[in-house]
């Protein structure tokens, strides 16, 4: 192999992109030869040096450019805009429930069932005193209210 | 001359490709397939993930404000493009094309409009810094001076005298690390192609940085 065929073959040489035989005689060309094994280390130095490159940041934000055409063409569209009728109808279903939540919560419900129970007791109270004697007193219709509501 | 003499240093092996490992392939098929489907939150997930890698190739093929429109329009070729995107090929290689197509038709008109300027033409009276410095400077953050500005303008000129099409194979390989198979599907050219290319490619480069490199 003559200096020229061997410099041809250095840049697949390097990535081992030479068949056996060609890096075979390749190798031993260069281990004889002071031009080719100089001309080597000088393509090695350039690949050090463009492998060491810092990768250049991006200055700019381009997304919203891009995403403007995208939708103008009609290839993408808003997650809102995807929505299926099928998910819309969900949606309402839960605002309306959560918001009859809201309106008759337990608190309301309590109150209600409450002021039942303490005129279920003012009546059993006054009907009290046709079996007794005597008015009856606001301790009685206490108990009595008292009674009804462990009964719940 | 013996065989059996000490075989000749060679380079590191290239930095693997930025981009998604083989873990990400299926998380990556169903953002493709959502952004089909019309997902613009996928669109931008996979614009994410691959933006800087088309900045950079934009960055060594083109100068000035050429840089921004050409990744702009890579990426809205490739969106395009995206809707019958079938998963045959990688989703990396398949942007690199697109980009790398977009940034050769920016060289040409950039070549046919205007005459290049030379990026190691001394600015001002000083005649010190270049303008391939000057952009390699404003380019790099200060925890990423790896290279002098000055070394780093040379490179950059040395990739501004190739062809566009040299500079592209030169840059997907040396640079950005893809396999010569890869190099060959994002140019279109086929495997001899791109060797030849790349060896005629490194050679020009490292005659304009010999003076540093000895």
């Amino acid at each position: 192999m003559d200096c020229r065929s061997c410099q041809s073959l250095l840049s697949a040489y390097v990535d081992d992109q030479l068949v056996a035989t060609d890096a075979r005689r390749l190798h031993v060309h260069l281990s004889g030869c002071s031009d080719c094994s100089a001309e080597l280390n000088l393509l090695l130095g350039t690949l050090q040096l463009l492998r060491s490159l810092p990768r250049p940041r991006p200055t700019a934000d381009p997304w919203e450019a891009i995403a403007f055409t995208l939708r103008r063409e009609g290839l993408v569209r808003p997650w809102y805009r995807r929505a299926r009728p099928l998910g819309v109808a969900a949606a309402a279903a839960v605002v309306i429930v959560a918001g009859s939540y809201v309106i008759w919560r337990p608190t309301s419900q309590s109150a209600s069932l409450e002021a039942y129970w303490r005129q279920h007791a003012i009546f059993a109270a006054q009907e009290a005193p046709a079996l007794s004697t005597g008015a009856p007193s606001l301790d009685a219709i206490e108990a009595t209210y008292q009674l009804e509501g462990d009964d719940r | 001359m013996s065989p059996d003499a000490a075989e000749p240093r060679r380079p590191d092996p290239p930095l693997p490709p930025q981009g998604p490992g083989s873990g990400d392939r299926a998380a990556e098929r169903e953002l493709v397939r959502r952004y089909q489907a019309g997902d613009q939150r996928a669109a931008e997930t996979l614009f994410r993930r691959y933006h800087p890698m088309v900045h950079a190739l934009a960055s060594r093929m083109l100068v000035g404000a050429d840089v921004e429109d050409a990744t702009q329009e890579a990426f809205v070729r490739a969106f395009r493009g995206l809707k019958t995107f079938r998963g045959d090929a990688s989703l990396k290689t398949w942007i690199y094309r697109v980009a790398t197509n977009v940034c050769l038709t920016y060289a040409e008109r950039a070549k046919r409009t205007q005459p290049l300027e030379s990026l190691d033409e001394p600015l001002g009276e000083e005649g010190h810094e270049t303008k391939g410095s000057q952009i390699a400077s404003e380019a790099r953050a200060p925890e990423e001076e790896v290279l002098g500005g000055e070394l780093e303008g040379q490179i950059g000129a040395a990739l501004d005298q190739l062809s566009p099409e040299f500079r592209a194979v030169l840059v997907l390989r040396d640079v950005e690390g893809l396999s010569y198979e890869e190099v060959a599907e994002a140019t279109g050219a086929n495997l001899g192609t791109v060797k030849s290319r790349l060896a005629r490619a490194r050679a020009q480069v490292m005659r304009w940085l010999k003076g540093y490199l000895e």
